[in-house]
């Protein structure tokens, strides 16, 4: 078919295998892969959460309490059901359970259930009816447990005081809501009126009550819980509904999700930063061919309409393989739940998906060329005899003006991406602040060290060749800014990763580095203590910690009563902080602070001190109290206060028993408590040995082994840091994209400028030296630009977005400078190496 | 001062090759003015090339002050350039971010063997020589046309060469600032003593030199100057003063 002249002009200039056409779709592509990747996982993950939550509760919605429910609520609850509600209970604890023949132990979240739980999903059994004939002495218990039991069915399993016949294996039940460690343990399931006999219902033993509650159909349970949340609060029973359950667990995966959708979108702003610079590549290499179409008379409309087809058809190219990548990426994302409760989450692609990658990967392009396209209508036909300078010099000054509105305009496009994918304003609005403010941000501060660049120059405080090249780059007009911001942005980006990588893990509770502790005793009585302590001594344990453990409700501070109804609504926005007034506390008392806490205000007690209290630092910030406050507990009725002589640093991952409130010793030593010690024994053999004996001696206790534990959280460690390690690769590979495509901008000045060194007698060695310099020089100033944003950007985004404590990993950091170094000096010497073997007159009078 | 003996030369094009340079001999000693003339195409550019060691011939060798340069590498040619040579362009190829005095040190910088201080000094003299002592901190385009090719005048005489090559040097400017550009390689090429070969279409710059060469069919030969013409026929016996000023 014969092409007309702008079609054969159009398919001339549209080479896809040119570099800069090359950069250009794969810019695309590497961006709308990351965004469509992530928005699918998270749609699906997201619906498969709101489709398995009702099962998950076994209800639609649950009243819950760590005391046992008193006649009076049950009846207050039953009042305000609508008619042909219907109602069950269960309990939930940890506790340790043993073979009664061979006396192996194991840990499990066990489960009494009332009669009709659970009102949706399904408990599925081995042998299929086990549950439906379960009597009150029998009990189901996880497979894992049978076989570590090494249990036959009709064997005898002691719990508590009270052994229960072994009747089957439980496939799936929906989930527990304690999250955390006991999370990790399996499940054992015994009918409600079974529990009393095992005499291990009791405060301090971490127990929930929940009350389920089935609706009619057309009632909707949120407004129930909006109607009655603050009424049953104020009696410490929260209601939830089915949405909000295992919300500990959602609260991370969606922590984690807002922190991929970033670097999400971070891996496409970078893309659009490579785009901008190749169309304006693409513009400058084209100027002569528009002005001489200008001169035989084309108008404006006839250039742009080709500039913009080939832009369009580049976009297309890169979207459509950008939505392919985003497909595939998915396979990459592990399940990120690690549970077997939500169904298990399928790479998938939704059409809204598949739509929002094309328009975003076309429209942002599009957008990019505002100004090139002001540059073509304005552009004089006698820039076809002028030269080249003057004529890249007239584009600078005339498009710094549309850039502004497109700056504009673009941090709308993003902070409407943003706020589709977190549905919050405020979040929307500092992701897309961050994104598109950084470059800004970035190009203010290396503007700074230019200056800074200048003037060490002149000073003469650097010499020779290093004081030349750092002369040079620090004047206006180097041609580095763009690459600078360019990877500037990249390497801020990077490392605020790396940092709310690290807070996300101490979020999950899972910095293992500093553990010392492979043991954890909980629900020691005080009469169990002696032998507990004589136990520790004969299996040579090591740094023992032992304290005691007092459950009780913050009353007042500074003598007023706290309001029980400022507890947050939502359970998935419940943190620590949000809970810091109304929430259950768990009080200790000792002499001495721990070598891994600090004080951060005022002074620790001494010995004969009384009734003083320390409180975790965050934690004072978040209750609204400091140094000379007061506070007041109630435990089991009685009024115990206190005052806050400091607050102090805890280091959490220690593994020790670590409390946000401890008090001196005083009033509190006469609380009703129990104890909890944290040890260390080196083999695996005589901690089963120890636990065994504990078990068998004292039944109620609780004994967990940190090490088996932390093969299951290495492993969900492991899925997160794949996860980030993923998005870190999309990132990464965006800004090499920028790299190349800034390099490949200043490729004729390059080239112009090694020719004039040959010629006034540079050798090879010598022009390699600069551009290292020069690369060195790129990458110092980027770097620190960088790591001031990432700083001032992490902390708005941890404290704002993602509520998380953040840890700044340093060593990191210099990992990530001399990996930067390394990229750039190699894109460097790979483009050098480039234009170094071009002959100089080959080049000088290519321009003659 | 420049050798050039038995020098072919010719280019690949797709209809086959296409000789530039044909058997083309020159010797020009030490001190001497020298013009090459030509019409377009006729190989100018490209005997500049080949004599300043920035191409190779095909055939051929290329002597500068005695030392053959035909058969060595690119890197030992660049030496010989930065301590031997100079250039000076019709579009003047400034490094434009370096201002005119990092412009004029850069010579000696590369060479390495001069301090800053120095480099410093030395530029500042010959751009006081070339009359941009005001102007040392511009940066290219700060400046006029002529003032941009006093800067290259002035970076193609720092490091003393023998041997000076000037490609259209006055192609750019107008008549004025032509003169005063000649002027100035000429007083240079007096008091330094450097060997100066100028490329040029311009009959009037051709008239500053002492010597005038025509390039014509990718070979070089003599040619008389018109003063020269003119003063064999009315008194043959007197020599002709080569300096022209306007």
């Amino acid at each position: 078919m014969k092409l007309s002249i702008s079609q054969e002009l159009l398919k001339k200039n549209i080479n896809i295998f040119s570099f800069s056409s090359f950069t250009f779709i794969f810019s695309i592509v590497i961006g709308v892969g990351s965004v469509t990747g992530i928005n699918s996982y998270k749609n699906s993950l997201k619906n498969s959460i709101l489709k398995e939550s009702k099962t998950l509760m076994g209800a639609d919605i649950s009243f819950d309490s760590s005391r046992k429910l008193t006649k009076a609520q049950i009846s207050e609850i039953h009042k305000i059901l609508p008619k042909d509600s219907n109602s069950t209970s269960t309990v939930q604890f940890l506790s340790m359970m043993s073979n009664e023949n061979s006396g192996e132990t194991n840990l499990s979240m066990v489960k009494a259930v009332g009669i009709g739980y659970p009102f949706y999903g399904e408990l599925k059994t081995n042998p299929y009816d086990a549950y439906t004939n379960l009597k009150s002495n029998e009990i189901l218990l996880d497979e894992s447990i049978s076989k570590n039991l090494e249990l036959k069915l009709g064997d005898k399993v002691k719990l508590g005081e009270t052994s229960f016949v072994y009747k089957g294996n439980i496939i799936k039940e929906p989930l527990s809501n304690m999250g955390g460690f006991s999370g990790m343990a399996p499940a054992s399931i015994i009918r409600i009126d079974g529990l009393k006999s095992t005499g291990l219902e009791q405060r301090g033993s971490r127990i929930r009550y929940n009350m389920l509650i089935s609706l009619p159909e057309g009632i909707d349970a949120q407004d129930i819980k909006k109607s009655y949340f603050n009424q049953f609060i104020k009696e410490d029973i929260t209601i939830y509904h089915y949405t909000e359950v295992g919300s500990g667990t959602q609260k991370f995966i969606y922590s984690t999700l807002d922190y991929m959708i970033l670097l999400g979108l971070s891996s496409f702003f970078l893309g659009a930063i490579s785009i901008l610079i190749t169309v304006r590549t693409r513009l400058q290499s084209k100027f002569k061919e528009i002005a001489i179409f200008k001169c035989l008379g084309a108008s404006s409309w006839f250039s742009i309409k080709l500039f913009l087809t080939e832009i369009m058809v580049l976009s297309i190219i890169g979207s459509l393989l950008g939505v392919g990548l985003g497909y595939i990426t998915q396979f990459y994302i592990p399940d990120i739940t690690g549970s077997e409760f939500l169904s298990q989450i399928k790479p998938n692609l939704d059409i809204k998906s598949i739509i929002w990658g094309i328009f975003i990967g076309i429209f942002i392009p599009l957008l990019l060329t505002l100004d090139s396209i002001y540059a073509i209508f304005i552009q004089s036909p006698l820039s076809a005899i002028r030269s080249e300078t003057e004529n890249s010099l007239n584009l600078k000054f005339i498009s710094n003006k549309v850039l502004l509105f497109q700056i504009v305009f673009i941090y709308i496009i993003f902070f409407l991406i943003a706020y589709i994918e977190t549905t919050q304003l405020f979040k929307a609005f500092l992701l897309s602040g961050v994104l598109v403010f950084l470059p800004i941000l970035i190009y203010i501060f290396y503007f700074i060290l230019r200056i800074i660049g200048r003037k060490i120059s002149e000073w003469g405080i650097l010499v020779g060749t290093t004081r030349f090249i750092i002369g040079k780059i620090s004047k206006t007009g180097s041609g580095l800014s763009l690459p600078i911001v360019g990877i500037g942005s990249a390497i801020s980006i990077i490392l605020l990763s790396i940092i709310v990588r690290n807070s996300l893990i101490l979020l999950g509770g899972w910095d293992v580095s500093h553990q010392k502790a492979n043991m954890f005793i909980l629900d020691i009585k005080p009469e169990q203590l002696t032998y507990i302590s004589n136990l520790q001594s004969e299996y040579h344990a090591k740094e023992i910690y032992t304290s005691p453990v007092i459950g009780a409700r913050l009353k007042k501070i500074n003598n007023e009563l706290i309001k029980k109804d400022s507890i947050e609504f939502e359970s998935i926005n419940r943190d620590w902080k949000s809970t810091a007034r109304t929430r259950e506390y768990f009080l200790s008392y000792r002499d001495d602070m721990y070598d891994s806490e600090e004080i951060s205000r005022g002074k620790f007690w001494q010995k004969n001190s009384k009734n003083e209290i320390s409180v975790e630092k965050d934690f004072a910030k978040a209750l609204g109290v400091n140094v000379g406050d007061s506070l007041e507990f109630d435990i089991q009725g009685i009024e115990v206060s206190g005052k806050i002589t400091n607050t102090r640093e805890v280091n959490w991952s220690d593994m020790k028993p670590n409390f946000v409130v401890i008090f001196s010793r005083g009033d509190l030593e006469y609380a009703p408590s129990n104890y909890i010690s944290s040890f260390f024994i080196t083999e695996s053999s005589k901690r089963i040995e120890f636990q065994r004996k504990v078990v068998k001696a004292y039944p109620n206790i609780t004994i967990f082994d940190i090490e088996k534990t932390v093969i299951g959280l290495n492993s969900i460690f492991s899925k997160i840091n794949s996860i980030i390690n993923l998005m870190t690769y999309f990132i990464f590979s965006s800004a090499i994209f920028v790299l190349f495509s800034s390099l490949y901008l200043q490729e004729k000045d390059r080239k112009q400028e090694t020719a004039l060194y040959k010629i006034v007698g540079a050798g090879s060695l010598f022009i390699r030296k600069i551009y290292t310099i020069e690369a060195f020089a790129v990458t110092l100033y980027s770097f620190v630009s960088s790591v001031i944003l990432a700083l001032i950007a992490n902390y708005f985004i941890s404290t704002w977005i993602l509520s998380i404590n953040y840890k700044v990993p340093f060593l990191e950091f210099i990992y990530v400078f001399l990996l930067s170094t390394f990229a750039i000096l190699f894109a460097y010497l790979i483009s050098i190496q480039r234009i170094i073997s071009i002959p100089p007159k080959k080049y000088l009078y290519s321009e003659q | 001062m420049l050798k050039l003996e038995k020098i072919f030369k010719s280019y690949k094009t797709p209809e086959g090759e296409l000789p530039i340079l044909f058997d083309l001999n020159l010797d020009v000693n030490a001190g001497e003015f020298i013009s090459i003339m030509g019409p377009s195409g006729s190989g100018k550019s490209t005997f500049l090339g080949i004599a300043a060691g920035l191409d190779k011939p095909d055939k051929g060798r290329v002597y500068i002050d005695g030392e053959e340069i035909t058969s060595k590498q690119e890197d030992q040619i660049g030496k010989i350039r930065s301590e031997k040579i100079g250039f000076i362009f019709q579009n003047f190829q400034l490094i434009k971010n370096l201002n005119a005095i990092e412009n004029v040190g850069l010579p000696l910088l590369i060479s390495g063997k001069y301090k800053d201080k120095e480099i410093k000094e030395r530029a500042g003299e010959l751009l006081k020589k070339v009359s941009l002592e005001a102007r040392i901190h511009h940066l290219p385009s700060q400046l006029s046309g002529g003032e941009e090719q006093r800067v290259a005048i002035a970076r193609a005489f720092i490091n003393n060469p023998k041997l000076l090559f000037a490609d259209e040097p006055t192609g750019n400017l107008d008549s004025r600032n032509g003169d005063l550009i000649m002027n100035m390689l000429l007083d240079l090429n007096k008091s330094m003593g450097s060997t100066l070969i100028i490329v040029t279409h311009d009959p009037a710059v051709a008239d500053y030199s002492s010597r005038i060469m025509e390039m014509r069919d990718g070979v070089l030969s003599e040619k008389m100057k018109k003063l020269e013409i003119k003063e064999k026929v009315s008194k043959p016996s007197k020599s002709v003063t080569s300096k022209k000023k306007k």
